[in-house]
């Protein structure tokens, strides 16, 4: 569940919590940790705002090859640096990869191996959200790995949630085992949406979640995701499960846009996004 | 194409179509209101870019010939500038400075000797930059000094976005670029643009040396005042520079002993200065720029090939362009409209007016090229100088001039802000908060030096 996990470095920032995340998953999980460095050009991109009136293409070229080069060997300097000082002995369970190119497209490609050459499939991608960091976060609707977004603290109460309109089957199991790592108290809740007074879809729910707990029962009128944002009392949970299939549905049977970078961005508990088939 | 870039070209159109259906208001010639709705034009299509700008600089090289306002040899004569073959010539001689590591040589030398603290380091980059603006174009200079300030950086283990003295470092080379490119005619393409402009409409000529003489007190006096600005702003966290010195001197022992070529080209850099300098008014600027450049070709040490991968084509069209664009204003007396026209509003006051020229020059090159922006206010401040004769032409074209070039605010305002912002050390909100102050104080010294040291010495 949790063997391998992609922890993505931007240039733009050091994700110092999600890094310090990487202990609690080595110790518990004995998880292999792959830091995957991005050297981001959408800031080296920036270079042809103001330029390319001025600058030829070769020396836009060489330009941006001095800064993708400069990133580089930050990581093996700095990051890497950074990273033994906080994992200590635990980095023996770490490795490294460098990429150039977009935030969020890199790490896609390194997940669908057409970026990679010798690592695993990924369980989860562990990444830290940080506004005005100028990231594409599109990951988030794009990846289909469980993705946890890291704001740091210890994990004392966990909150699972699931929807009645596209159950994710393995919620439970997550919450069940992160929350024996963690020694947490566990909360668990299925979502259903109620529309002109009716539940839409109980049954399918009850059918995917035959055999597992979930204490309550919590009703709304529009997406798990924006109920959860504007309902839930955050505060009292640091961890907050959210599972779902990738098959939810919505007008003429076309996918619907789950908002889960609003989850990412609006939250301030940790949270792990289960979106998975 | 994008839906973007459409919308903005249909805009355009719409500009010109209302520009020739309009009636032209009193004082106004039909040539005129052409021109000024190529002038609005001309403004929207380098703000909002849905064509390249070069593109746009020869789309108002031909529409004054294209609509009838001057007939096409003249339209296409502007192009034969002597500003454009200075720019090329200059280009020339970069391309061979950047071929051969000439700068690179010069600035790690200089930045070996003086000495292992942040502060201290940070003017030799802030100086080299500015300096180096003298005889090469500014966006030349930043380009060949990121790749020095990076491996700097590197070696002192900086975090980017974090720390203050890459801050510092990077904001050193963008203002020093531009601050530099004040001083001399090579530094900014608007510079000989300038002066080709006077040369057109008023038949003054001034030398490369009467620029200096001009130009160089705003840059001296505004030089150290930037500069203890960003050291109060971003005050270095490190306290020594050891690890960059030794990877100053490994890149000064990999770069070897100084080759013949460099010797060659240093040569012919110190002739053609001095050639700019002497023989300004025996030969002109552009023969003396490109007899430099073909010298190199002689000498063997750049190749054409060197030439077409390094010179930047696309801005020459730009200044054939913006040049054009100023003198049919001034010939269609649509500059003077203009003139008149913002006098009304400023009064005549001649401070206020110097002051609101330099605010406003500085507005819009915030937003497009300076050259574009110096190009479409030239004319402006031409036709002022006529109405106001206390302000002569020199002074307005001078203060436009140099006013282009204090762009420090926005990303998009120069390409040394661009290059510096693009290597993730900064943010824009740095960018903004340096470059605001520097911007204020910018503008108030060159307006009091405006209102001293040009007086005192007889401009005006």
């Amino acid at each position: 569940m949790f063997e391998n996990i992609l922890v993505p470095i931007s240039s733009n920032f050091i994700p110092e919590r999600a890094i310090e995340r990487t202990k609690f998953f080595i110790d518990n999980f004995k998880s292999k940790i792959i830091f995957l460095y991005i050297a981001e050009s959408k800031t080296v991109n920036k270079i042809s705002m103001g330029s390319t009136h001025a600058l030829t293409p070769k020396l836009i070229e060489d330009i941006k090859k001095e800064i993708y080069d400069a990133h580089m060997e930050s990581i093996a300097t700095e990051v890497k640096h950074k990273i033994a000082q906080s994992l200590g002995e635990r980095r023996k369970s770490c490795a490294y990869s460098i990429r150039k190119g977009e935030f969020s497209d890199v790490i896609n490609r390194f997940i669908d191996r057409t970026f990679r050459s010798s690592y695993e499939n990924f369980n989860m991608v562990l990444l830290e959200y940080k506004k005005k960091t100028n990231l594409n976060y599109r990951i988030f609707d794009d990846c289909n790995i469980p993705i946890w977004v890291e704001r740091g603290g210890s994990i004392k109460n966990i909150l699972a949630i699931t929807s009645s309109l596209s159950a994710n089957e393995l919620l439970p199991k997550y919450a069940k085992i992160l929350e024996e790592a963690s020694k947490a108290n566990l909360k668990t809740f299925h979502y259903s949406v109620k529309e002109r007074g009716k539940l839409l879809k109980k049954a399918e729910m009850d059918s995917n979640l035959a055999n597992t707990r979930l204490e309550e029962d919590w009703q709304g009128v529009s997406s798990m995701e924006k109920e959860i944002i504007r309902d839930i009392n955050l505060k009292d949970y640091d961890l907050l499960i959210i599972g779902r299939t990738c098959k939810a549905c919505g007008f003429m049977g076309l996918t619907t846009h789950l908002p889960k970078v609003e989850i990412a961005k609006k939250i301030n508990s940790n949270v792990l996004i289960l979106y998975s088939e | 194409m994008k839906k973007k870039k459409i919308v903005f070209n249909i805009m355009g159109i719409l500009i010109l179509i209302g520009a020739y259906t309009l009636p032209e208001p009193e004082g106004l010639s039909s040539d005129g209101m052409m021109m000024m709705g190529i002038l609005v034009y001309a403004a929207f299509m380098w703000i909002t870019r849905p064509i390249p700008i070069a593109a746009t600089g020869l789309l108002i090289l031909v529409l004054p010939a294209a609509l009838g306002i001057v007939d096409s040899s003249e339209a296409l004569s502007y192009f034969g500038n002597k500003a454009v073959f200075f720019l090329l010539g200059a280009f020339i001689i970069t391309a061979a400075l950047e071929k051969h590591h000439v700068h690179k040589r010069f600035s790690l030398h200089i930045l070996r000797r003086i000495g292992k603290s942040p502060i201290i380091f940070s003017l030799g980059i802030f100086c080299i930059s500015a300096f180096s603006s003298f005889i090469m174009p500014e966006h030349a200079v930043a380009a060949l000094m990121i790749p020095i300030v990076l491996s700097i950086l590197v070696a002192s283990k900086v975090t980017p976005k974090k720390s203050n003295f890459a801050k510092l470092c990077m904001l050193s080379v963008a203002f020093g670029c531009s601050l530099g490119s004040l001083g001399t005619l090579v530094g900014g393409a608007r510079n000989p643009v300038t002066i080709s402009f006077l040369e057109e409409t008023s038949n003054i000529r001034l030398s490369f040396f009467d620029w200096m003489y001009y130009s160089v007190p705003v840059v001296l006096v505004t030089l150290p005042i930037i500069w203890f600005i960003l050291i109060k702003v971003f005050r270095p966290e490190i306290g020594s520079l050891v690890s960059a010195r030794g990877r100053i001197d490994q890149e000064v022992k990999n770069m070897g002993r100084i080759n013949q070529e460099s010797v060659i080209i240093l040569v012919i850099l110190f002739m053609t200065i001095m050639g700019w300098i002497f023989l300004h008014y025996q030969l002109g600027p552009a023969v003396i720029a490109v007899l430099g450049g073909i010298l190199l070709f002689a000498t063997g040490v750049i190749t054409w090939e060197d030439v077409e991968k390094r010179v930047p084509w696309g801005i020459i069209l730009l200044y054939g362009g913006a040049i054009a664009l100023g003198v049919n204003l001034q010939k269609t007396g649509a500059a003077n409209f203009i003139a008149v026209k913002s006098l009304s509003m400023l009064g005549s006051n001649p401070y206020v007016i110097l002051l609101s020229l330099i605010i406003l020059t500085i507005l819009l090159t915030s937003f497009m090229s300076n050259t574009a922006a110096v190009g479409l206010l030239l004319p402006v401040g031409l036709g002022i100088s006529n109405e106001i004769p206390e302000l002569g032409p020199v002074v307005t074209s001078m203060i436009i001039a140099l006013s282009g070039g204090l762009a420090f605010i926005l990303v998009i305002a120069t390409p040394g802000n661009a290059i510096t912002y693009s290597t993730g050390y900064y943010r824009t909100k740095d960018l903004f908060k340096a470059g605001s102050i520097v911007t204020i104080i910018s503008i108030l010294i060159l307006f009091l030096i405006a209102i001293s040291y040009w007086k005192l010495i007889g401009l005006w």
